[in-house]
C-alpha cells in the first residue's frame, strides 16, 4: 500500500502503521432524544465523497493516538490545508 | 577447466571451484557463475525443450529474456538458470523432455507445426465438446515447463524489508550511478536497484576507452567506489524491479548471496522521486531456425567471455545491427575466436575507428547482409544474405553471435504511467510524457555515447533533488547544457526479418510463436499487437515479452502495409521478472508470547497449541477425549492457565463514563471491592467481548476482556470517546499478570492453601 500518513506525534510514517477509524462524522448524536433510525443513520451512513475526506486514524503501532488527516480518496493522498484552500 | 584467467574484467573467481550436479555427473563451475555460465564451460549447449514443438533450446542471453535457460534446480521446477548464482552442491535437471536435451522423444513434434497454427488450441479442441477435456490431458502432458509435486515444499529463507527514501534509482549502469551520485551529492538519502549481482551495466565488461586512456570497466569501477564511500546510497545488486504503484512505491525481488540471511527477499521502496535508467537489451534479429543453440545474442557472447572467461565457441559468423556488435566481435577475436565474417544489416553509419580495428584483423564487413538462416540442432553453419535477398552464402561455424538491435527496458516506465511513443529515429519507444517525480536517463533514451549517457544520469539526479526539496537551478543548467553539448540519440535499425520466409522463425521462444503465426492472426484479423499479442500468445511467457517486446509491434506495423497502423507497445505488467510466491509471502514469522507457568505446563506434558498470540496448554491427556481431565475437574479440582486473557486499569476523573459507554451494564452499580461480569457491543449492538470488571477505589477500576481482543481494547475505548475529550488513563496489563482458573468441588480447599486463610463462599459474596 503506497500510502503516507502524518501522525500529529510521531510525522510521517507508512500506513501499515496505522488503522483506518472510518470518516469523521462529528460526535454522536444526542442519547437523550435518540430514535433507532437517528442512530441507525449515525452508524451506517456514509458519505463516501469521491475527493477530499475528512477521516480517522489511529496510529496503532506508534504511539496509539486517534486524530483526524484530510485526505484525497481520488488520488490516496494526504491533503495538508483543505481548508485553507476551500 | 577451460577459463580465461587474465582478463581485468572478470567476475567470477578461477581459483575457487565450485562443484554441482548435472544429470546425475558432478560438473564443476567457478564462484562468480550463474548456474548457466556454469553448464556453458561444461560444454552444455542444449539446455531444454521448448513449450509447443519441442525443439532444443539453449543459452541466448544472459538476463533472463526467455525460458530457454529455465531448469529444475534441488526440484524447484522453472529456475532460470542465467541470473541464479552457482552454489555448492546443487543439483541441475533440464525440464519439459522426455529422454535427455539432446534426445529427446518428443522432438518430433517439431514436424507438425503444420498442424498447430496460430489459436488452434482455441479454435479446433473443443468440436466435438466432449474432446476439449481428453485434449487438454494430452497437451499438457506433452507442453509447458517444469513439473512440482504437489506436496513440495519450497526450502530456503525468505524475508520482507520496507525501506523509505527520497530518490531511488532503477538501474545500475553508468547512468543510473551517475544519477545516484548525483541526487546523494545533494544530500539526499538514495536507494539503488540493479538486477545483476553487480552493477556497471554496460560500462561492466567493455575494453574500450572511455575518455583519456581509461577502460569503460575502469570507469565502472571507479563510479562504484564513489559510491561505496557515499553513506547516503544503499546499493541492492541481484535486485530485480518487480512492481511500481501509487506515489512511486517501488517493489522489487533480491536475491541473496551465501553471506546473506536470506534466500531471497521481498522489499517494498517508498521514494519520493524515482530514476528509471534501466538501458537497453537486445532486439533479437529473425531469421530462419534463430533460436538454435548456438544462435547467441552480442552481449551474451561478449560477457560469457569477458565477465565468466568462457569463449563461447571457435568459429563464429557475426549478424549484427549496431556498433556494439562490431566491438565485440574485436574483442572476441583478440582472445582467439576465429570469425570468418561480419555482416551488419547497416549499409552505412558504423564507427569508423571499429571498421579500421576490423580491418587491421582481417575480418571481412558485409555491409547490408544479414543472416537468414541456421543449420543443424545445435549451429554448424548460417547462410547469409545481402538484405534484398539477392544472393545466399553459407559458412560453417559453431556459433552465429545475432542481433538485430537494442530494446530499451521501458517496462519500468510503463508501469510508472509514463506515456511512450515511438520514435523514427531511434526506432525506440520513448517517453514522451513523465509523471511527476519521475525521470528517465541513460540509454534507454537512446544515448549511446558514455559521456552523454553519464551526463543524463547526472540531470537526472538534480531533477530528482529537486522533487525532493533540494532545487539548485545553476546546477541543473549546467548539467542541461553539458548533456546538449554532447551526442545525441543514435540512428537505430528497425529491421526485424531476414529476407528468407521460412516456418521457423521465431518471435517468441517462451510460447513458441513463429513470425508465421503472427502472419496467420493478422489475415484473420488480429490487427493491433494486444490482439495479436493474446491469439499467438507471443510474449505471454515467463520471459514478460523480453523477446518479442519490441519486435512484435514494429513486425506488425510492417506487415500492415496500410500505413496508418502505429507502431504500438503492448501493455507491460507486475511483476516484470517471474518470482517465487514464498518471496512475496516472506517467512512465517511464528511469534508468540509465553504465560507465566508454560515451561511449568509443558513439564506436565500440556499438549501447547497457538491462540491469538499466546501458547497455551490446551490438554495434558495421551487420550483425545480428555475424559480423566474431565472427570477429575467434576469430581474434585482442575486449573486453567487463563493468563492469555486482556488486563487492563482504567482510572481518571471520566473512568467510570468511559466504562458506561463501553459495557452494557450499569457499572455504577460495582461497589468497591466488587466484581461484576458484563459484555461489551459494537455499534450495530452485537457482543463483541466480555469479562469482570472490578472496582478498585473511585475511578479507578480494572477489567478483564478475551484474549484475541487484549491487542485492541485501548484503541476501542479512545476510538468511542474520541469526541469528548474525557480525563482518563488506561494501562494494558495484559503481559504483566498471570491468571488461574480453580474449578471443581475441590477449588476453595485448594484456594484457602495458597491463600492461608479461611475462605468460604458466604466470605467472598
Ligand atoms: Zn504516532
Amino acid at each position: 500500500m503506497s500510502l503516507i500518513i502524518r501522525c500529529p506525534i510521531c510525522g510521517k510514517r507508512s500506513a501499515y502503521e496505522f488503522r483506518y477509524g472510518g470518516e469523521d462524522k462529528g460526535p454522536r448524536p444526542d442519547e437523550d432524544s435518540l430514535t433507532p433510525e437517528s442512530w441507525c443513520d449515525y452508524v451506517h451512513m456514509n458519505q463516501c465523497v469521491a475527493g477530499i475526506q475528512k477521516e480517522w486514524w489511529c496510529h496503532r503501532d506508534g504511539c496509539g493516538l486517534w486524530f483526524t488527516i484530510h485526505r484525497d480518496t481520488i488520488n490516496n493522498l494526504e491533503v495538508q490545508h483543505p481548508e485553507a484552500q476551500s | 577447466m577451460n577459463r580465461l584467467e587474465k582478463l581485468p574484467t572478470l567476475r567470477i573467481n578461477p581459483a575457487h571451484p565450485i562443484s554441482f550436479t548435472y544429470k546425475n555427473k558432478t560438473c564443476q563451475g567457478v564462484s562468480g557463475d550463474t548456474i548457466a555460465t556454469a553448464l556453458y564451460a561444461n560444454g552444455i549447449r542444449i539446455f531444454s525443450r521448448s513449450l509447443k514443438y519441442h525443439r532444443p533450446r539453449g543459452l541466448y542471453s544472459l538476463d533472463g529474456e526467455s525460458c530457454n535457460t529455465f531448469m529444475e534446480v534441488d526440484r524447484i521446477p522453472n529456475v532460470c538458470a542465467e541470473t541464479t548464482r552457482l552454489r555448492d552442491g546443487m543439483t541441475v535437471n533440464a525440464q519439459n523432455v522426455k529422454g535427455t536435451p539432446e534426445f529427446d522423444l518428443l522432438g518430433f513434434l517439431d514436424k507438425l507445426d503444420w498442424a498447430m497454427p496460430a489459436g488452434f488450441y482455441y479454435r479446433s479442441l473443443h468440436k466435438p465438446a466432449w474432446i476439449w477435456p481428453i485434449a487438454l490431458k494430452q497437451v499438457r502432458k506433452a507442453a509447458g515447463l517444469g513439473k512440482i509435486a504437489p506436496d513440495f515444499h519450497i526450502p530456503g529463507k525468505y524475508d520482507e524489508i520496507y525501506p523509505q527514501t527520497d530518490v531511488c534509482v532503477i538501474g545500475g549502469g553508468a547512468a543510473g550511478m551517475s544519477a545516484a551520485l548525483a541526487a546523494a551529492r545533494q544530500g539526499l538519502r538514495v536507494i539503488l536497484l540493479e538486477s545483476r549481482p553487480w552493477l556497471g551495466g554496460f560500462f561492466d565488461y567493455r575494453t574500450v576507452e572511455y575518455a583519456g586512456g581509461v577502460p569503460l570497466y575502469r570507469r565502472a569501477r571507479d563510479l562504484v567506489q564513489q559510491l561505496e564511500q557515499t553513506p547516503n546510497v544503499r546499493i541492492f545488486t541481484h535486485t530485480a524491479m518487480i512492481g511500481a504503484y501509487h506515489h512511486n512505491l517501488i517493489t522489487a525481488f533480491q536475491k541473496g548471496t551465501e553471506t546473506d540471511h536470506f534466500d531471497e527477499r521481498y522489499i517494498e521502496i517508498q521514494a519520493q522521486s524515482i530514476i528509471v535508467a534501466t538501458g537497453c537489451i537486445e532486439r533479437p534479429l529473425l531469421f530462419e531456425n534463430n533460436e538454435r543453440p548456438g544462435v547467441i545474442q552480442i552481449g551474451c557472447a561478449h560477457r560469457l567471455a569477458y565477465s565468466f572467461g568462457v569463449l563461447p565457441g571457435k568459429r563464429a559468423v557475426f549478424s549484427v545491427g549496431h556498433d556494439l556488435g562490431i566491438e565485440a566481435a574485436i574483442d572476441l577475436f583478440d582472445l582467439g575466436l576465429e570469425i570468418p565474417c561480419l555482416a551488419d544489416i547497416r549499409e552505412d553509419g558504423q564507427d569508423a575507428y571499429l571498421v579500421a580495428r576490423l580491418a587491421e584483423r582481417n575480418i571481412p564487413l558485409l555491409r547490408g547482409w544479414i543472416a537468414v538462416q541456421a543449420h543443424g540442432k545445435t549451429v554448424k553453419k548460417a547462410t547469409l544474405s545481402p538484405i534484398d535477398g539477392s544472393q545466399q552464402r553459407d559458412i560453417e561455424c559453431d556459433l552465429l553471435v545475432a542481433s538485430a538491435g537494442m530494446t530499451p527496458v521501458t517496462a519500468p516506465l510503463s508501469l510508472l504511467q509514463a506515456t511512450l511513443s515511438f520514435d523514427d529515429h531511434t526506432g525506440f519507444f520513448l517517453p514522451i510524457k513523465l509523471p511527476p517525480q519521475v525521470h528517465a536517463a541513460g540509454r534507454l533514451l537512446g544515448l549511446t555515447n558514455s559521456l552523454s549517457i553519464e551526463a543524463s544520469g547526472r540531470l537526472a539526479g538534480i531533477s530528482a533533488a529537486a522533487d525532493c526539496g533540494r532545487q539548485d537551478v545553476s546546477k541543473l543548467n549546467e548539467a542541461r547544457e553539458e548533456l546538449s553539448r554532447l551526442p545525441g540519440p543514435q540512428r537505430g535499425s528497425k529491421l526485424v526479418t531476414a529476407p528468407l520466409k521460412g516456418r521457423k522463425t521465431f518471435i517468441c521462444f517462451d510460447e513458441d510463436t513463429t513470425v508465421k503465426n503472427i502472419r496467420q492472426a493478422i489475415q484473420m484479423g488480429f490487427d493491433e499487437p494486444e490482439l495479436v499479442k493474446r491469439f499467438t500468445a507471443a510474449g505471454t511467457g515467463p520471459g514478460q515479452g523480453g523477446i518479442p517486446g519490441h519486435n512484435l509491434p514494429l513486425f506488425i506495423a510492417q506487415t500492415n502495409s496500410d500505413g496508418d497502423v502505429k507502431t504500438k507497445a503492448t501493455t507491460v505488467r507486475a511483476p516484470l521478472v517471474p518470482a517465487f510466491i514464498a518471496t512475496y509471502a516472506a517467512s512465517k514469522h511464528d511469534m508468540c508470547k509465553r504465560t507465566p507457568v508454560h515451561d511449568m505446563q509443558e513439564k506436565a506434558g500440556g499438549m501447547m497449541r497457538r491462540i491469538g498470540v499466546w501458547q497455551r496448554a490446551r490438554y495434558f491427556s495421551q487420550d483425545l477425549s480428555c475424559r480423566e481431565e474431565i472427570e477429575n475437574v467434576r469430581n474434585n479440582v482442575g486449573m486453567l492457565d487463563a493468563s492469555t486473557l486482556g488486563k487492563f486499569r482504567i482510572w481518571g476523573p471520566d473512568a467510570l463514563k468511559a466504562l458506561q459507554r463501553m459495557y452494557v451494564s450499569d457499572i455504577s452499580r460495582v461497589c468497591e471491592g466488587k466484581i461484576k461480569y458484563s459484555a461489551m457491543c459494537n455499534e450495530d449492538g452485537c457482543i463483541i467481548d466480555d469479562g469482570v470488571i472490578v472496582k478498585r477505589a473511585e475511578n479507578d477500576y480494572y477489567f478483564t476482556t478475551s484474549t484475541g481482543r487484549a491487542g485492541s481494547t485501548v484503541e476501542w475505548f479512545r476510538y468511542h470517546t474520541r469526541y469528548d475529550g474525557w480525563n482518563f488513563y488506561m494501562v494494558n496489563l495484559t503481559d504483566v499478570f498471570g491468571v488461574i482458573n480453580l474449578a471443581g468441588p475441590n477449588a476453595l480447599r485448594v484456594l484457602e492453601k495458597v491463600a492461608d486463610t479461611y475462605l468460604s463462599n458466604e466470605a467472598l459474596a
